[in-house]
Formats: C-alpha cells, structure tokens, sequence
C-alpha cells in the first residue's frame, strides 16, 4: 500500500470516530453549533482527501453527509433525529469500506450504487433549495467571456429572431445553465426548468464533457449545458432561475449580437471593401453601402463566412435606422474573418475610428512551451487579470499587487523571458507610484496575446496528448528527507508496526544484555581472569540502565489513554438501549488514565462484554425500576484510574443485581457445585459463580448478550495480560465489577526457581516471601498440607505434584518454600531452589501450545535457554 | 532551494504534497491550520503558499488577507485549493489575495508545473 493510502486510511478512521462521537453529542443537544462544525470539518477532510484516489463510492457518500451536514450547520434544514440515525449508517458504511480498502487497496466495482442510495437518502433532508448554499459575500454569476457560440444556430432561425425583435424592439436575453452534476439528487429537473423559460426561443443542449461509454454513463451524473436565446426580459430569466444563480449565466442583448457569421472562411482580403465600407457608414450614405454590399456579395460561395457576413451587414442595413456602431463593428470583422466582439459592444460603444492597432506580434522566445506550459501561463494570467476586477480592502492592495508582479516575475523566468522583466518592474513602480492599475491590465493584455500567438507555433513542436494521468499512480514515491522529520510539530504519528517492531528490538537487547553477566561467570570461573569478569559486570552494569531507560521510554510511547476504548461505548449504549427500550445514561470519568496499547487493546472486548450484561440484564426496563423506587433512567458508571503500577477500570450499575440465589441454583443444575457445597457459600461467594464457564442466569437468551459464556471468556483475556477482575453485587441495588490490569506488560518481573535441575519463572508480583520448612513443620488439615506462618495457617502445594513431575523423597532437607498471593489467600508452593529474580520479556504461548493454561507464557534467558514461566492461578 | 509552506488541515492533503513537491526538489513545509500557517509564514520565509479553504481555527481567507496585509511577505504568491468547487469560491479566493485557484483534487503534474512556474523555478 502506497503511504499515502496508508494515511488516508488512518486519517479518516480518526476522523470518522470523531464524527460518530460528534453525531451523539449532537443528539442530546442539537444546538451545539461548535460540535457541528467540528463535525463537518471532519467529513470535510475525508471528502477533500478521497478525491486523491479512485474512491468513488466514498467521496459519493460523504460528500452528501456533508451536504447534510453542512445545511443543519447553517440552520437550513430542521434537526431531525432520524437524520443521525442516517448520518451514522453512513459513517458505518464509510468505515467499512475503509477496512476493505486496508485489504485489498481498492474497491469492488458497483458500490457506487450503495452509495447513491444512502446518498440520496441523506440529500432527501434538504429540499432543493438548499443543495447549494450561497455565500451572499461572494456571490457572483458566471458570465459570458464572448458571444460567438450564437453561432450554432442556424442563421435562418437567428435572422427571424432578429427582424422580430428589431420590428417589436422586445427584450432579448442570452442565458447559459449549467446545473450541478449532482443536480438529481437535489430534486431539480433541468430540462423541465429550462423548459419553463418565458419566450424560450433558441435552445442548444451541449455536454460539457465527451459523453462516455454507454456502459460506463452514469444516468445520475449530469454533464448537459443549456445555452440560448429567450424572447423576455432579463429579470424573468433571473426570476426562474433565483435558486441557481451561481449556475447560470444571463445577459440582456440587442438584436444586432445575433449577427455571428459562421461559414467556412476563405481568403481573399476584404480590406478594400472594409475601408469604403466604414467610409460609406460614417458619412451615414446607408445606400451607397447596401448597393456596394449587393455588389460584392455574388463573388462569394453562399456557404463561406463572408457570404454570411455580408447577409447579416445587409439585414442590418435594412432598418429603417442602421445602428452605426453595430455596422462598423461587423465591418471591422470582416477585415479579420472573426466574429465581431458583441459583448464588448454591448459593454462599450465602439470608438467610431476605424483603425484598431494590430496586435503586437510576439517577442522572440528562447523556449518552446509544451502545451501544458502554455495552459498554466496563460491561466496564471489570466487569473492575475481576473483578480485585479475584485474588490479588496485597503490595506491588502499593495499586497496584492506586489504578489501578482511577484507572480509574473517568476512565471517570465519560468518561461524564459528575461527580456520582459525591466518592462514588469517599471510597470511595478509605476503602478505603486500612481495607485492606477491601469498600465498592469495593458501589461497583462499584452502578455496573453504574445503568448497566445506564440502558442500555435509551440502547439505543433509539442504532441504530447494532454495526459489525464490518475493522480495517485502518478506519484513518484519518494525518500523523505531527513529534514522533514523535523518539521513535523509537536505530535508524531507512527505506525504501530514501527514501534511494535522497536519494541521486540528492545527485548531482544534485554536478552542480549543479560548474557553478559554469564559471561562475567565464565571468564572468572573457566578463564580465570577476575579482573576482566569485573571490567564485564561494570560494563553490565552501564548497559542495563541504558536498557531500562530506552524500555522506559518506548513503554511512554506505547502508553495510550483508555478512552480509546470508551470511544465505542455511547454508541452502543445508545443503540442497545433503544433497541431494548430502556432508558440508560452512561457516565465515564477518567478517559485520560494511561496504559500500554496492547493491554488497552485486551481491554475493548471484554469492557464491551461487561456492559453489554449490563444494560441487557443489569438494568431494568423503566417500569420495574419505577416499581422499585428507583430513577426511570439507569446509570451506568465506568470510571478509570490509575492503582499504583496498574490501572483500574470500574464498571458500576444501578440495575437489579445479581440474584446470588438463582446463580448457586443454576449451578447446581448444571453440576458445577453440589448442593452442599452451594447451601454453604456466602453470597459474595455465590456471585463469583458467574465466571464460571457454561453459566447464564438470564432466563431468556437474548441477541444481546448472548447466553451469558461472556464472562468467563472476560476474566481468561484479562488474566491473560497479568490483570484481575473482581465482582460486587448487592441484589436490587446494582454491580460493581472491576478490572485491574498491569500498566504494561512489557517486560515482566519474575523469580526464576529450580525443579528437576530446571529454571521455571513465577511472576513476582505473586511472590509474598520465600521460607524454608523443616519438614516437621508440616502438619496436614482435611487430607492437605499445611504449615503455620506467623500465627496463620498456610496451605502447602508441591509444584512437582502440580506439574506430574516424579517426588524423591527429600528426608529430613528443609523444603524450599514459596509464599504465593493466589486470590486474596497465601499459599506456600514447595520447589527444589529458589534462584534469582529477574526482568525479562514475556511471550505468551502460541499455537497448540495457547491452550496450556497452566503457564503464562515463555520468557528467553541470557545465555539462550528458555524459561517456561508458571501460571499459578491455573495451576492450583 | 525554494522553500513552499502547505496549509491544510487534512494530513493526507499534505502528505500528497510533500511527495509530489519533494520530488520536484522543492523544501516543503507543513501548517495544519491558518493560525499556524500564518506564524510559520511569519517567522520563516517561504516562495510560495499553497492554502486550503475550511480549516480550523483560522480559515484560508483568512489567513490570504492577513498575508497581504504583512508587509513582509505580501509579496509571496499563493495557491488556493479547495474542494467546493464553486464559481464564488474562486472569487473568494482571488478577493482575499490568491494569486491561483485549484479544485481539489490537483493532479500531480499540474501541481508541479504551477508550482515551479510561481516560484520561478526553472523546467527540468
């Protein structure tokens, strides 16, 4: 996977799960207008950042969540909270397909269909007004830039038009539509608008981008124009298209603009022509110059633009009043075969002089552009030109000017035309001087021309196609910089991989390190060279710290807060509780309490489990809990925080209990406990029973929670991390449960201890102190070994026993004796040796081997063996 | 070797750039939203800004009024790029003092060219 896939994927699950927070929030309190921006932020991005890929279905979808979104932000549409419900399908759905790009880096073919559904379920919230939301600050029209796309109606069709409107003087209005792409889903109707246009007399229906293939043509994907002339007045047009200014285009013209000759060119030079012409039209001889225009007009094929041009000069001239200005432009096209600039004439009379100044042939250039050269100066320019029409405010002029002359600077340099950089800075000082910018629009007019004629002849050098390359494949991976490290603030995100991967390197210098004080053994004992054994332990010594302080602070880098954790569960509570019918309200403190990721990550399920049992079977439907005096609305209470060198995590209801009776009962059916054993346990007792393997006490098996195997698969995964998990029930009153797990279980202390000439590790934290009994201490209670430690009876165990190892018969030795913490109660577990404590990196069992319960896992020693380390609680 | 700053509040936009600049040789710089982006604009100098629209904290127009408004770096050309996709925007976007605007997303060899002839960098 490329790295930049790699981030989007991470970027968006974070920001999704911000979404889903945000969209929860926002249902309790709809009014939270920072919440909403946040969220919309959030999708935002996502939306933004798609757009690098071949993602279609994503973009689609969350594009219309922001559409959403971004209208319940602006108070346009009435918050609903059915439209949560949605947004969070969507953001689901989202996520989903987030994980299926993980895997396989791109998308199935057809979900772009899912994703126009539950798009258009979204967009359903807006009416159609609301699809586009204007910024009334900066709201402007497109407008036409010429108007000789007239000429794509047949002159014939224009001609009535025009001798119509000349006759009725009635209004004439140009109009150019471009809906949305995503128009459909907003409920507009294009062509039905258009339809609607008051006195629609010419029509064109032109794509705005090479249709597609028929079976690539998405249906819901508008890609039409519609351009044309209306028979009505400016303020109709504008009236039917109030709702989509920002999509139209409207221009009130006069009947002379119609006049776009078209025809095939040819050519013969019309400047005699032109000249007597303007001549005959100044002196207003609209005679002479009908009759030189009959004249003229048979040396002409019917089909070549002249023919035209001359047919539309002549209907000029029939009215009964020639306009003069509208007569010399049209003549002044002919002189160079293009189409008379009507929007300038409807913008400016034309001067009645007739000598336009040729256009500035263009300076010799040392490069030959490639046509996307081209394209970018001239857009860079042309957007220089563009910005100098808007308004700024005071203070930003001189800023703007300095960076436009900045701008063009560097793009002459880039084209390699020094010779124009002394013209620019005078034109600067200039403009700077005297607050006009006049003489910087002349300079940007110039440049466009210059470089407009240049380009033909650049055209043909370069035949590169224009290459739409997909942008994402494009991208030439490269080595980042060592400098970019750097400049990243504050806060670094690294793929857990990575540190993963650091980690095991850490564990595998713990146990490179502890080699060496063997080798210290070694050149003292076989060698017998002390001083080296000493200069080895010194050296020991520096790398150990080194060791602990690099561990130290790899474990601060995986430490993560559990609230990562918590994140999921408004939502669940949420759902479960409405699914339920039950009202529940779910409080959680101490989302900032720190732990190691992968102790957080051992965390989720089993939290998720806990309060699932909770809000199915803890608390009540609002009636019985009525009926029993309580709140109609439950609490549910997870609160964390740090205990000494583990974290605690509570989870605390107020619902019925647990009833400690109907546990000891259903044991006993299930012939876990006699009937006995069940009429002697307490309570407190009995409701331990729950993590029992195989034990539901809800009557109903529910899809919620299942049958109730939940909790002993809780108390197997937390012990597995070297953590504990402990319940309080008080009946009718609510549970409490709570979890302790270590802060990191990175590396783990254990007391490594002999038996059968073998080391087998017990984990320290376990260890209370270590005895030696002569044998006559021992007496036996109930069949079971015993001795008495400081006044308190203490059952004995024999690990051999435990372990099915063969027992010589030790005499009168003392046993070698250590005091255990097993579940609140001290036992003494008898090895052959005590041996030294140690710090090593435990790596639980894996494969056939994870289901040997009865050790936590293996740990390596530093001189390569490997260390078997002994669940006990399993054990006993 | 010319210096850009990209501001935009997505990581992956400004990843996207950094990859498609740096192979381009260009040194680039990060902000992750305009308040930032204008401090880094301040204390450092820079060729070109490449500046989103919606961001936290301090919005791309924003951020382009208050950089033509420092007499220090009013003169740098910038870059607006932006997902809305809207004829206002871009008059936006012009008004508040780009020099160029881009639809996200850009491709990558439109981005190096524009780059590179904003900042006056010569062709390969």
């Amino acid at each position: 996977m490329t790295p930049l896939l790699a981030q989007f994927i991470a970027e968006s699950r974070e920001q999704l799960e911000m979404t889903s927070a945000g969209l929860l929030a926002i249902e309790s309190n709809p009014n939270d207008l920072d919440k909403l921006n946040e969220i919309f932020r959030a999708v935002h991005t996502i939306k933004g950042s798609s757009g690098l890929f071949e993602i279609r279905p994503v973009t689609v979808l969350v594009h219309a969540a922001e559409d959403l979104l971004d209208a319940l932000r602006s108070q346009e549409v009435e918050f609903d909270r059915s439209m949560i419900d949605l947004l969070l399908d969507a953001f689901d759905q989202v996520n989903q397909w987030l994980e299926e790009l993980e895997r396989h880096e791109t998308l199935p073919e057809g979900l772009e269909s899912r994703a126009r559904e539950l798009g258009g379920q979204l967009r359903a919230f807006l009416n159609h007004r609301q699809v586009e939301t204007v910024n009334e600050e900066t709201l402007t029209a497109p407008t036409f830039t010429e108007l000789d796309w007239l000429g794509q109606f047949p002159e014939h069709e224009r001609a009535a038009l025009y001798s119509q409107r000349v006759a009725d003087e009635g209004p004439l209005t140009v109009f150019r539509y471009i809906p949305d792409a995503q128009c459909f889903f907003s409920g507009e109707d294009p062509f039905y608008q258009v339809r609607q246009i008051p006195g629609l007399s010419l029509l064109a229906i032109v794509p705005t981008e090479p249709w597609p293939s028929l079976a690539e043509m998405d249906a819901y994907h508008c890609i039409l124009r519609f351009e044309g002339i209306a028979s009505a007045a400016h303020g109709e047009l504008a009236e039917l298209f109030r709702y989509v200014p920002e999509q139209t285009a409207l221009l009130n013209i006069s009947p002379e603009a119609l006049a776009v000759p078209v025809g095939r060119p040819d050519e013969t030079v019309h400047a005699e022509f032109v000249n007597e012409g303007l001549t005959l039209a100044n002196q207003e001889d609209w005679a002479g110059l009908r009759g030189a225009v009959e004249g003229l007009r048979d040396n002409y094929e019917p089909e070549t633009w002249m023919a035209s041009a001359l047919r539309w000069l002549q209907r000029l001239l029939d009215s009964a009043t020639p306009d003069l200005t509208a007569v010399c432009r049209l003549l002044e096209a002919m002189r160079t075969g293009q189409s008379p600039d009507w929007l300038a004439a409807l913008a400016q009379p034309l001067a009645q002089t007739a000598d336009a100044a040729p256009a500035s042939a263009p300076a010799s250039r040392a490069l030959a552009l490639t046509a996307e050269e081209e394209s970018a100066f001239q857009r860079i320019v042309a957007e220089q030109a563009r910005s100098l029409t808007l308004p700024t405010v005071p203070e930003s002029w001189s800023g703007r000017i300095l960076s436009i002359f900045t701008c063009l600077s560097n793009v002459l340099r880039y084209v390699q035309r020094a010779d124009l950089l002394e013209e620019l800075e005078e034109t600067r000082e200039t403009v700077l001087d005297t607050h006009d910018i006049e003489p910087l629009k002349n300079l940007l007019g110039h440049l466009v021309d210059a470089e407009d004629a240049a380009a033909d002849s650049a055209q043909e050098l370069s035949d590169s196609p224009g290459a739409a390359t997909e942008v994402f494949k494009a991208i030439t991976p490269t080595e980042t910089t060592t400098g970019s490290e750097k400049q990243i603030a504050k806060i670094l995100k690294i793929d857990q991989h990575k540190v993963d991967r650091l980690m095991d390197l850490i564990g595998e210098l713990v146990v490179a390190k502890n080699a060496l004080p063997y080798l210290a053994q070694r050149a003292e004992k076989i060698y017998g060279v002390r001083d080296m054994a000493r200069e080895i332990k010194e050296q020991y010594a520096v790398i150990n710290r080194i060791a602990q302080d690099l561990q130290g602070s790899i474990m601060q880098v995986r430490m993560m807060p559990v609230g990562q954790v918590f994140q999921r569960f408004p939502r669940l509570v949420r759902d479960l509780s409405k699914k339920l019918d039950k009202k529940i309200q779910l409080i959680i403190k101490g989302e900032d309490t720190e732990a190691d990721k992968n102790i957080i990550e051992t965390l989720a399920d089993p939290l998720i489990h806990i309060l699932r049992n909770s809000i199915d079977h803890g608390i009540e439907p609002p009636e019985e809990r009525l009926l029993a005096g309580k709140a109609e609305e439950g609490a549910i209470r997870v609160n964390a925080y740090q205990d000494n060198d583990s974290v605690a995590i509570e989870i605390n209801d107020d619902g019925r209990g647990v009833d400690a009776t109907a546990v000891k009962n259903k044991a006993v059916r299930r012939g876990l406990l006699t009937e006995e054993q069940a009429e002697a346990m307490t309570d407190h007792e009995a409701v331990q029973l729950i993590f029992a393997p195989g034990l539901s006490t809800a009557e109903q098996v529910s899809d919620i929670s299942g049958r109730g195997v939940g909790m002993d698969v809780v108390r197997n995964s937390i012990d597995r991390v070297g953590g504990a998990v402990t319940v309080n029930s008080r009946r009718g009153a609510g549970t409490d449960i709570r979890l302790t797990l270590p802060l990191s279980m990175a590396v783990t202390h254990v007391m490594a201890v002999e038996l059968d000439g073998k080391l087998l590790g017990i984990p320290m934290d376990l260890v209370v102190e270590t005895v030696r009994l002569p044998p006559a201490a021992l007496f036996s209670i109930k069949h079971r070994e015993t001795f008495v430690l400081r006044d308190q009876v203490v059952p004995l165990a024999r690990l051999r026993r435990l372990l099915s190892m063969d027992e010589p018969a030790t005499g009168e030795a003392a046993l070698a004796t250590l005091v255990v913490k097993v579940q609140g109660e001290n036992i003494g577990l008898v090895v052959d040796n005590f041996r030294e404590g140690m710090e090593v990196i435990l790596k639980p069992m894996e494969g056939v081997l994870g289901s040997l319960r009865q050790y936590a896992g293996t740990a390596l020693l530093g001189d390569g063996s490997v260390m078997l380390v002994i669940n006990i609680k399993e054990l006993l | 070797m010319k210096r850009v700053l990209v501001i935009d509040d997505a990581t992956t936009v400004r990843m996207y750039y950094r990859q498609v600049l740096e192979a381009q040789g260009f040194a680039v710089e990060e902000a992750a939203n305009g308040y930032e982006g204008l401090e880094k604009a301040l204390m450092e100098s820079f060729d070109l800004y490449i500046v989103d629209i919606n961001m936290p904290k301090m919005d791309g127009y924003t951020l382009l009024r208050s950089i033509r408004q420092e007499p220090a770096i009013c003169a740098t050309p910038a870059i607006m790029i932006s997902t809305e996709g809207q004829v206002q925007d871009a008059n936006a976007a012009y008004a508040a003092g780009a020099n160029l605007y881009f639809n996200k997303p850009v491709k990558p060899d439109v981005l190096a060219l524009t780059v590179r002839m904003l900042t006056g960098e010569k062709p390969t």
